[in-house]
Parts: C-alpha cells; structure tokens; sequence
C-alpha cells in the first residue's frame, strides 16, 4: 500500500497531503497555498516553477529537463503542475510564483448620485401579540397603502422571532413589495457592489441611503489555481468535471467571507445588507452562477444567458439579509459583460455625445466606440501578457515587480513596487521595455532583438525574444480591436474627442509607451485619459440608483457587438499591427 | 532566366508584394513554366520559414507570404492544366485539410495548403469551423492518404478528438494518416486527439507528408 505523503510548502510552512499521482499544484490547490498557474497546469508555461528542497525531487520529466537547465534540474527545480512527489517533500516557491499579495486597486472613493436604491424601508410599529405573515401585512396596509404584497419565504420561516426580538418596533425593508428583511428601527441599511474580475475582486460597501463608500476590500480571485486568464478556466471546467462547482463555490464563499469580513470591521450586521450588484466579464458571471461555460470556447462564443438577472442572495452562498436579492448586471454579447455594462455607466456612456473609445485592458480588453450616442463593443484576445502573464520574469503586481522603465543615455532605470529589488515585471512594466528598447534601438521594428540575446533588465530580471512576442500579440490585438470599430464606424483615429483608459491596469500604463509600441493610436495626449475602475464606479451606481440600474440595462440591450474571432478585418489589421510603428528615431537605429 | 528566380525570390523574402505579383505575371506571359515558378515560390518560402525561425520574422511576415503565394498560385495553376499535351503532373497524394469545428484560425492552414500543393500533393482545404460529417464525407469521397486538422483554440483540441473518433467511427482511421497543427499542439495533445503526428509549422506539415506518400524527385 501506498503511504500518504506529507509536502511542506515553504516560504509559509503550509503542510499539504498529496494522494497517489498527484502533482504539486493539486497538492497547493487543496492546501490553500498560492501558486501562480498562468496556463492552469497544462504544462505550457512556466508560472509555476518552485524547488524541492533537500534532494526530494521526483525524477525530472522530459518537459522539465527541456526547460530548465541541468544545473537546475540537478538542485530541484520543477514546474509545479507537472511534478509528482515520490516522498515526502519540502517544496520552496519562490517569490515570482507566489500569487498572493498582488497590488489591487479598489477606489473607495464616493460617487456622486441620488441614492434612489431599489430596496425601500417601512418603519412599523406593533402593539404586541402573535404575529403571522396575514396579521402583519394586514397590519401595515393602513400605513402604507398596499405598498407591501408579500413576504419572502425566507422571512416567513423566522416571522415571529424576528418580531419578537425587535419588541415589535422594527424596519421592514422591501423590494417591489416583498419583504426582504426585517431590522432594527434604528438600522442603516447597506448594499454590497462586487466588481467580479477574472484577476481581482473588488467589493464595496455602500450605505444606501447617504451612498457613502463605508469601506472596500480587494483580493484575488480564489479562481486563479484553475488557470491565469479565462480560456485556461474555460478548458479545466472541460477536462475536469468538478471544476465548474469547486470555482463556483470558492468565488460564492471567498466573496461571503470578505463581506462578512467588512462587516465585523465596521461593526454592521450582516442582516442590513439588503441588496447586492454583480458585475464580471461573461465567463466571471457564468461561474459566480454556476452556469456552463462551454459554449464561451469556441466559436460562435455564446454565452448561457446575457440579460440581467436578479437571484437570491442565499441562492448563491452569500449569508446576508435573509430574503435579498444579487442583481447581476447584464452582459452585451460573447465576452462582453456586465463589467464592461458598469464600465459604460460608471463612464455614463448614455449621457456621451462626443466621440469616444474607452477600453479597460486585461486578458481579454473589452473596447467600445461612443460615437452619435450609439455604442459597439468588441472583445479582444489580449491575452495575458500585459497582467505579466506568460513571461518568463513576468509577474503581478506586486512588490518587487518591475513597474516602470525608462532607458537614458543607455541606462536602464527602474521602479518597482514597493521600491526594493526587482523579482520581476509586471504589466506596466512590459509596455515600458518594448517602447524603451524599440526606442533605444535594441529591438527592430519587428520586434526582434538585436543583438540576438534576452534584453537584460536588473538583477537577473531580463526579457526574452519569445516574451518580446507575446507582447507583440497582445498589443496588436488592441489596436487592431480599436481600429475595427473605427473602421466599422468609418472614422479615423484623429477624429476621436476622447480615449478612455479604464482599469486598474490601465492606470498605470505609460501613455507614451503605449503609444511607441502601437497599442494605442498616436493620437495627442490630452485626449487621453486614465480614469481607474470605472467599472467599480458603475457597479456602486447600478447598486445605489434604480433608476440608474435600469440606464445599464439599456446601455446593454441597446449595445451594438462586432465578433472579432475569424473576421477578415480583424486579422488584417492585427497583423498589421503586430509590428511596432515608425518612429522618427528610425535613422538613428540604422 | 536565373536572374528573373533570384529577384522573384527576393521580392517575396522581402515582402515586396507587389513586385512580387507584377514580376511572376510578367514571366509566364513571357511563357516560363508555370511549375518552375511554383518551386521558386517554395524557395522563397523556405527561406520565409528560416527566418522565422531565426526570430527575424513573424506572423505578419508568414501571413503576407502566404498572401503572395496564394496569389501566384492563382495565376499559375490554371497554365498549369493548359499546359497542351503534357499530362498534368501527378500528384503525389491527396490531403483533406480543415481548421476544426468551433475555430475560425486559417492563416496557418492556408500556408500549410500552400505548402503542400507546392510540394505536389493535392490538397482539399475544407476551410474553417469544419463540422465533423464535412471532414467524413470529404474522406468519402477523395479517399486521402492523409487528414490534417487544424486549430488554435484550447477547445480547439477536443473538436479535433471528437473529429478523429468520428473518422474511426465510420471505418476510415486505418485508411488515413492524421496530422494535427495549430498555436499550440505538443506531444501530449497529439495523444490526447488520438492523431498519428503533430506539427509546428508548415515545414512539418510538409516532410510528415513526405514520410508517409514519398516525395517528387528533386530537380
């Protein structure tokens, strides 16, 4: 019989059982310990290399020793999805595989709005006595004129306590006429936005009825394990049948557990958050609901659903008022979803009458072209790369990552997060060394390296021709995004008023480098503008405003959609655009 | 005229498009073998290929090629079977090529045809998103020595197991050779796919196919 083995996971100390035939990043997986998995353990990228201490390495697999050197190999290097301990094993992960402690930007700023939420309170007052659901409705229809037709099920079940303990002087919160809760006469009520990303969650807690921020929170998605960007998601719920339920589960608890967390902190009772608004990219609210993602896959990419949706919110694991609602945001069509619907609110794309292109970059950059109020939206396949996805010293942002880059005189100059030594690059870093050494003549403007060796950076960070590539991909995808839905509109680039970052990634991108590497058209900068997550800020508008919720799901529906996969302009123009673009400098190189 | 070979080559290698076009219409006006310019063309491409490799070139690089050869090809193939009394050369083998269904990818499939053509084997490109019963009825009916499935998605991978199960299915697998390719086919998808062979590039397509109906005799 084979023993149960015992993997120790240093730098934490975490001690993990690992079955028969297990790899080490299903051991992780199950143990909670944070190892970065940009292609989720096909074995096709290297996010996952760590070290097995004191000689513990199983024997290498052919990958493995194609991959890293003998010298490495020898001392215990291994990918973490494709090892498979032999004995027990104390595993390090070195800081760049780490995922955990990423810089998430979460604006808690507040938004202005009329708090106009769809949730509406009734003070009541009782004389006492039993109390059911007929006797209590039947109570408050002098007061309130019928406005109360029922009661949520989930409120029946805990009526009379419920009364009883609030010595019948209580608030009634309803939702077009169904009561949803019952509290204290003297409580505030909250909601909770919650910005769903493939990457981040960002959640806010917002006091309905002064739409005041109380307080944000962001962290990683729990989903990440599965696979860095979406498609890596999509094929693991393909190839292993319990991954659609075991995402869907740790997304539903790790959002519970931070509203809760949010909660004790501020001193607020779970049971005064009355309601809730979800906004995440298709696959995001596919797996927050449960639902399939196969048909996002392949072509045509069609989604389960795409129109708004309101859902209990005991339905999907969140303990907060008993009988409330989430609101999912709609999704406009194939990829683009409901976070790219907040993205148009936040940036009140209903009110825009110039002319427009706001993006929010990421794996997957959502584009819309505003333009005589009409708004079309394209999904690009940016890939992960410019998250520091698949690069070989890539990484998040987080300390140590390379955040920015500047070559002068020949000297490279870097900052990196946290301002210690670099361990590696993260996305905004990435646009700064294609744009600092195109410029400074080190890459042709085929973006090969000249001097045929890995572009050194700092302190062993470095960047290869194959990274050079990916970048290349990702960034000729964007443009070639935006200049399809020019092209469809039958503009050109300097007709455009605006073009708005949004995102968090976004906002810290150099704008001039974005510009010298081609992702962004040479447009001038003061018609440029990086607003942050205006996703975030659409999310909190759509929870504190009906009115406003409603605006989102016109936005939606009215929203046109061009399918970029397999169309002839699209590819014509990201191979276009594959190469960077002609700079003045150009001579000099030469 | 060895001359008129080396710019033809050099223009395609230096993505001059249209010299490139201008020049082979030029010569086959003048009546030079429309087969002989074909393998100038594969030259060429040869040396695309190996630049490629080298890093120099990339997708834009392979993509224009395969737009100039695709566009050759479309002057010279028909002088080809005009050729008067001269049989048309025999094929070496027929291939029935598909990008698989659910993917829309054809760049690298449209090289790899190009490739195979030029090579003299008769190529049935199916094009993309090819359901599965095209790629039966299309095995049915042209009797290929091989079958290359084409795809670059992930889910790609499983449209091209389910197309192989279907091909044994219908009793044709131990009649067939199945390649597969795409962005990111290794070893272990080939498996995966229950394909015989994998490739990265047109190049492999090229001698998998060489090693399975033999070559024409180099000239």
């Amino acid at each position: 019989m084979t023993r149960m083995l015992y993997i120790t996971f240093e730098p934490d100390n975490i001690k993990g059982q690992c079955y028969p035939n297990d790899t080490l990043l299903d051991v992780a997986r199950r143990s909670g310990v944070s190892i970065a998995s940009s292609c989720g353990g096909r074995g096709i990228c290297k996010s996952c290399i760590v070290y097995f201490k004191d000689g513990g390495a199983p024997p290498a697999i052919k990958e493995d020793i194609d991959f890293f050197s003998q010298k490495k190999i020898t001392k215990g290097w291994r990918r973490a999805c494709c090892s498979r301990p032999i004995k027990d094993a104390v595993i390090h992960i070195p800081q760049r595989t780490r995922v955990a402690n990423a810089r998430i930007s979460i604006d808690g700023a507040d938004i202005w709005t009329c708090p106009d939420p769809v949730v509406k309170t009734y003070p009541i007052l009782l004389d006492g006595g039993e109390i059911n659901s007929d006797s209590l409705l039947a109570a408050v229809k002098s007061s309130y004129n019928g406005d109360l037709k029922h009661i949520s099920s989930e409120i029946l079940r805990a009526l009379p306590d419920l009364i009883k303990d609030n010595w019948y002087k209580f608030l009634l919160v309803s939702r077009f006429g169904e009561v949803i809760s019952i509290l204290p006469s003297t409580s505030k009520i909250y909601g909770v936005a919650i910005d769903l990303g493939t990457t981040n969650i960002g959640v806010y807690l917002v006091d309905l009825r002064s739409g005041a921020t109380i307080s944000a929170e962001g962290v990683e998605n729990p989903q990440i394990p599965y696979g860095g960007d979406l498609i890596a998601r999509i094929t693991e719920t393909k190839r292993n049948a319990d991954a659609l339920q075991e995402m869907t589960q740790l997304t539903q608890r790790k959002i519970n557990d931070i509203i809760i967390g949010l909660c004790e902190k501020h001193a607020i009772d779970p049971l005064s958050i009355v309601d809730i608004v979800v906004a995440g990219n298709t696959a995001m609210h596919h797996i927050f609901l449960g639902l399939s993602v196969e048909g996002l896959g392949l072509s045509p990419f069609e989604p389960c659903m795409e129109g708004p949706l309101d859902i209990k919110a005991s339905n999907v694991g969140l303990t907060i008022a008993m009988g409330a609602y989430v609101h999912m945001l709609p999704n406009i069509a194939g990829f683009v979803g409901g976070d790219h619907t907040a993205m148009l609110l936040g940036l009140r794309a209903d009110k825009e009458e110039r002319t427009v292109i706001s993006l929010d970059i990421g794996t997957n950059t959502e584009i819309s072209l505003i333009h005589r109020g009409e708004i079309t939206s394209v999904s690009c396949p940016s890939g992960p790369a410019l998250e520091g996805g698949n690069i070989e010293c890539g990484m998040r942002a987080a300390k140590g990552a390379i955040e920015k880059l500047e070559i002068t005189m020949g000297e490279v100059i870097i900052k990196t997060i946290g301002e210690g030594p670099p361990v590696g690059i993260c996305g905004s870093g990435v646009i700064d060394v294609l744009a600092q050494f195109y410029l400074s003549g080190e890459l042709t403007q085929k973006g090969q390296i000249r001097s045929d060796r890995n572009l050194v950076i700092e302190g062993g960070v470095y960047f290869t021709q194959h990274d050079v590539r990916a970048v290349q991909l990702a960034k000729g995808a964007i443009r070639a995004g935006i200049e399809v839905l020019l092209m469809a509109a039958g503009l050109q680039a300097d007709s455009l008023d605006k073009l708005i970052i949004a995102g968090a990634f976004g906002a810290y991108i150099n704008v001039e480098n974005a510009i010298a590497i081609g992702m962004l058209p040479d447009i001038p900068l003061h018609k440029i503008e990086q607003v942050g997550n205006a996703a975030g800020a659409g999310v909190k508008l759509a929870l504190l405003s009906y009115t406003l919720r409603k605006q989102a799901h016109n936005l939606a529906r009215d929203s046109q959609y061009i399918e970029l996969a397999g169309t002839k302009d699209f590819m014509k123009s990201f191979m276009n655009n594959i190469n960077f673009p002609q700079v003045n400098l150009e001579e000099k190189q030469l | 005229m060895s001359t008129e070979r080396k710019t033809l080559i050099n223009y395609i290698v230096e993505m001059a498009e249209d010299e490139a076009n201008a020049l082979a219409r030029k010569m086959l006006d003048n009546g030079y073998d429309p087969l002989e310019l074909l393998s100038h063309c594969r030259e060429a491409m040869d040396i695309v290929g190996s630049r490629y490799e080298q890093g120099e070139y990339f997708l834009p690089e392979l993509m224009m090629a395969g737009e100039m050869l695709n566009d050759i090809s479309g002057i010279a193939k028909p002088l080809i079977q005009h050729a008067g009394g001269e049989e048309k050369k025999k094929s070496l083998g027929t291939i029935v090529l598909g990008t698989v269904y659910g993917d829309l990818h054809d760049i690298g499939k449209n090289i790899v045809t190009f490739m195979l053509e030029i090579n003299g084997y008769e190529v049935i490109d199916l094009g993309i998103d090819v359901p599965i019963a095209e790629f039966i009825s299309a095995i049915e009916e042209h009797e290929p020595q091989v079958v290359a499935l084409s795809g670059f998605l992930t889910l790609a991978f499983d449209s091209m197991k389910e197309t192989v199960e279907a091909i044994t299915a219908a009793g044709l697998r131990n009649k067939v050779k199945i390649m597969i390719g795409g962005g990111q086919v290794d070893e272990a998808i080939m498996f995966h796919t229950g394909a015989d062979a994998f490739g990265l590039n047109a190049l492999t397509a090229v001698s998998l196919c060489k090693g399975w109906m033999g070559e024409e005799a180099t000239t």
